[in-house]
């Protein structure tokens, strides 16, 4: 069937070629016998063209597959040149071996893997929880600038509907300013204008004292407390309003969000770091408004005052922290640099005193059913944990199914019409033709319950019962519409409708419900369930579930095949090549799961020597 | 569509014997099975192969390698000579102790099945052929010799050819600009749209050259449509057309732009010589050469013209679309 694939590809190509009013003809192939450019095969269906295998391509073809992997283009010039000057064929595959050195050592290899890293993490904009009306994913004030011409050019003002104490103070020669280095362009200075100036944690309001370090929702803009300003380097502010136009373009925080998972991938291939810390690990990559966000995360819950302290953050010199290669200036606030993600939102735990790690040790153990109080936070995941894809799949069986098919390649497809199931209960994973893909999907998804997006007017991320959101005693009332905006918006109906205790997805009791109502929110696998043919070991959140897709091998063997498609050009067939599939996945274990030199491998393997004349 | 595809295969290879089920049992016994693994995989294939067919996540039925390397010797499954210890017999039973208590997955188990006879192979057959089977094939591992061995090149990839061959010796691996339009920035592929009206041409073009752009979730074309023929064949014509009336030095190495035949005939073919190489990664014979000189070249007219279309047909080519 691949073969025919490529057959039609050949006989489109040519029937397109013929077609006589674009391009003009194409001349007969000699080395192709039976192909005459002249006849236009696919309009009379007449034979297609004749293609033959060629065991061994000649080593200017291989040349041009090592480039394109590794650079996305054909050889240049000099490469070629080099190729031409080889003139035997071990000086040819010297080359050759050159080339794919070189290649892997390029930066353009980093870009080649943000780019699979994109096909293959496959997520939405970051959107759902980040935009409606305006964009207030970044949680913090939106700042606007004054026109050139004004008494203040180029200052900034809170973008907010006070425009006397925002807009319009872009008119008025002494009103208080203040500079400042912003956390957008470190080594910089900017005005702050009006409000935005005041540098005062804290203001009173009727007798009510406001957290500065707090976002309010707002109309189109976010907004702290009137009175409040932009904090230490204007870390509470972004500089852009939430109508905005661009949040998808690239320096934006919105595309950096999307971008992170990719970004991830490719900064463990370019670092040789294991793949599987692209789930295990408690560490992310960002550029400054990446690091921006997890810092509004954190502040915004209100508990982590102590985060205005932290003046280095927003410096990408600060640490010396790995980055990508594509920004080697140190002071490059467009750096993608690693982040130890609870440095910045400290409810987003790293369970190792701060230090980065992928040790699958790391365990956390919390059960709202029985430990008081609020949760202490969730466990860092990688990409699991990462708010670009748990806002793209907005709720816990999308979460579970995409992270599924991503990380395990599975797929789910609809039964056959001839099975016949246990009548439809409360469970769809036990009852109904629902069954068929929630018996795989529900015991994941349960693990994917606490991030939450909600808003009055634009929904915002949070993760749900943390001290700084708890939830209301009186949540879990089924067959009733939530009166509380925030938490009807958050889907409570949707938990009353669906959260049904006793089920695999929800594995309370009514008695434990009925004691507390965070008991909703138990996010540990139970260690009876059986996921990939792994238990769980008891760890709250996504955690446990990246601990099973490493332990079971099915992480590697989906990586493998995703990479082995990436590279050779053809996916493998985990039907007719399991053996092939496996014994690929054992070097790629056995090398440490560093992406780099499995490449290095499939560059250099046989199948890549394949082709067609 | 797969499912039912492999069904379809399925009753093919039986030799069309299972009409219904009561002749189920009667087909016990396929006699196109080429061992006696596969003969196991056919009579199983009628409870099993609709969910574990082709195209499945678990493709255990799609084919007798599939039924071997993914079921029968994978001791998750299939302990090799102990049906007690093995979980494929325990779910069969309907007493698995993993995520899949029983199979077929549903109200009645293979057990319950067998009981009605409703099954082309009885439990204790099962039983029987894991206590005597076989050991694995040991040669076998390796990539399927059928397999692909060619895939078509992404927009992007494209792009960068173009440039390359048109004398570009810089191109992104990343972000590949398009050939400059206006004076607008380059074009990047997961630019959303609605936001700059100015790229919609571009973006489209790089949507019918095969995309991707991840951020609108499309996916890199696997093949060649129609519509990316079109675009590919219409950039071609455009970037060739740019290059040839600016004398780009890359293109005409042997020859210079106005040569004429007959006079630099000799000039002429070795440059059309050096052309494919430079495009195709290919030596030419002489008759390739032949061909294009006279198909192309000649044909188009005026040398300019026959320049062009020369550089056109060389993108064109499969060699050049493909990997």
């Amino acid at each position: 069937m691949p073969f025919s694939r490529a057959l039609l590809l050949l006989a489109a190509a040519h029937a397109f070629a013929c077609s006589g009013s674009i391009g003009g003809p194409t001349p007969d192939r000699p080395g192709m016998p039976g192909v005459d450019a002249t006849v236009c095969y696919a309009a009379d269906a007449g034979p297609p063209p004749v293609v033959e295998r060629d065991p061994e391509l000649d080593a200017s073809r291989r040349l041009r597959r090592v480039a394109f992997v590794l650079h996305g283009r054909p050889p240049l010039d000099a490469e070629r040149d080099a190729l031409s000057a080889a003139t035997t064929d071990a000086a040819r595959e010297a080359v050759i071996d050159d080339a794919i050195e070189s290649g892997l050592a390029s930066p353009d290899f980093y870009e080649r893997m943000v780019d699979f890293g994109h096909e293959w993490l496959r997520n939405g904009s970051f959107l759902v929880g980040a935009q409606g009306d305006g964009y207030w994913g970044n949680m913090s004030t939106h700042l606007g600038t004054c026109a050139a011409d004004s008494a203040n050019p180029g200052a900034y003002f809170i973008y907010a509907e006070s425009n006397a104490r925002g807009r319009d103070q872009c008119a008025v020669a002494g009103a208080p300013t203040r500079d400042v280095e912003p956390w957008w362009a470190p080594g910089t200075t900017v005005t702050l204008l009006g409000d935005a100036a005041n540098d005062a944690p804290t203001v009173t309001i009727d007798g009510a004292v406001h957290d500065c370090g707090i976002a309010n929702e707002g109309y189109f803009n976010m907004a702290n407390a009137t009175g409040c300003g932009c904090g230490p380097n204007a870390a509470w502010c972004y500089p852009g309003g939430g109508l905005n136009l661009g949040h998808d373009r690239e320096g934006s925080q919105r595309r950096d969000m999307w971008d992170e998972p990719a970004r991830l991938f490719a900064h463990l291939a370019w670092h040789d770091r294991p793949l599987s810390d692209l789930v295990l690990g408690n560490y992310t990559v960002g550029t400054n408004r990446v690091w921006a966000w997890y810092l509004r995360f954190g502040r915004q819950t209100g508990l982590f005052a102590e985060l205005d302290a932290d003046t280095t953050w927003f410096r990408p010199e600060a640490g010396d922290l790995p980055r990508d290669p594509l920004h080697t200036t140190p002071d490059d606030p467009n750096a993608w640099r690693e982040l130890v993600v609870e440095r910045m939102a400290p409810q987003l735990l790293s369970l190792s005193g701060g230090e980065r790690s992928a040790d699958p040790s790391r365990t956390l153990r919390w059960d709202p059913r029985t430990d008081g109080g609020p949760a202490p936070g969730l466990p860092y995941s990688g990409v699991l944990t990462m708010p670009g894809p748990n806002s793209s799949f907005p709720r816990e069986r999308p979460r579970a199914a995409r992270f599924l098919e991503i990380f395990a390649c599975r797929e789910f497809d609809p039964p056959p019409p001839e099975a016949h199931f246990p009548a439809l209960g409360a469970d769809i994973a036990t009852g109904g033709s629902c069954m068929h893909c929630h018996v795989q999907m529900d015991p994941v998804a349960m693990a994917f319950r606490r991030w939450i997006f909600m808003g009055y007017y634009v929904p915002r991320p949070h993760l749900a019962d943390l001290e700084s959101l708890p939830i209301p005693e009186d949540l879990y009332e089924p067959s009733r519409r939530y009166p509380n905006s925030h938490w009807y918006r958050a889907g409570a109906d949707r938990w009353a409708q669906n959260w049904l205790p006793n089920t695999v997805m929800t594995p309370i009791t009514e008695d434990e419900l009925a004691v507390h109502p965070r008991a909703l929110f138990v996010d540990t696998i139970p260690p009876e369930y059986t996921i990939l043919g792994q238990h769980a070991d008891g760890t709250m959140g996504p955690l446990a579930f990246a601990k099973i897709l490493v332990s079971s091998g099915e992480m590697d063997r989906c990586a493998v095949r995703r990479l082995y498609a990436r590279i050779v050009g053809r996916p493998l067939d985990p039907a007719s090549e399991a053996r092939y599939v496996d014994a690929l996945t054992a070097r790629f274990v056995e090398g440490g799961r560093r992406v780099r030199p499995f490449v290095a491998h499939l560059l250099r393997s046989d199948e890549l020597r394949r082709g067609v004349r | 569509m797969k499912r039912a595809l492999a069904v379809t295969l399925f009753f093919a290879l039986a030799c069309d014997r299972l009409e219904s089920v009561d002749s189920i049992r009667s087909a016990a016994d396929p006699e196109c099975a080429q061992n006696e693994n596969d003969a196991v995989r056919m009579r199983l294939a009628p409870t099993c192969a609709p969910c574990h067919g082709v195209g499945a996540s678990r493709p255990f039925f799609a084919s007798l390698v599939a039924f071997e390397d993914l079921l029968a010797y994978d001791a998750r499954y299939v302990v090799r000579g102990d049906p007690d210890a093995s979980p494929l017999v325990a779910m069969l039973e309907g007493r698995g102790e993993g995520a899949y208590p029983q199979m077929p997955l549903g109200v009645d188990s293979f057990a319950d099945l067998d009981a009605r006879g409703q099954t082309a192979m009885t439990l204790d057959e099962v039983r029987d052929w894991i206590t005597n089977l076989p050991p694995p094939d040991p040669a076998r591992g390796g990539p399927s010799a059928d397999a692909a061995t060619i895939r078509r090149l992404s927009a992007d990839e494209l792009i960068n050819a173009i440039e390359v061959a048109l004398g570009r010796d810089d191109p992104s691996a990343g972000v590949p600009p398009l050939l400059a339009v206006d004076g607008l920035p380059p074009l990047a592929p997961d630019s959303p749209t609605s936001v700059d009206y100015r790229d919609a041409e571009r973006r489209q073009l790089y949507l019918m050259l095969g995309g991707p752009t991840y951020l609108q979730q499309r996916m890199p074309e696997p093949g060649f449509s129609p519509s990316s023929l079109l675009a590919v064949t219409q950039l071609a014509q455009g970037a060739c057309a740019s290059a040839v009336d600016a004398n780009r030095e890359v293109l005409f190495v042997h020859a210079s732009r106005t040569a004429t035949l007959p006079d630099a005939e000799a000039e002429i073919r070795a440059n059309v010589a050096y052309l494919h190489e430079r495009f195709l990664h290919v030596a030419p014979t002489e008759a390739e050469v032949d061909a294009w000189m006279n198909d192309v070249f000649v044909s188009a007219g005026t040398p300019r013209d026959g320049w062009v279309q020369l550089c056109t047909g060389l993108i064109r080519d499969p060699l050049f679309v493909t990997f």
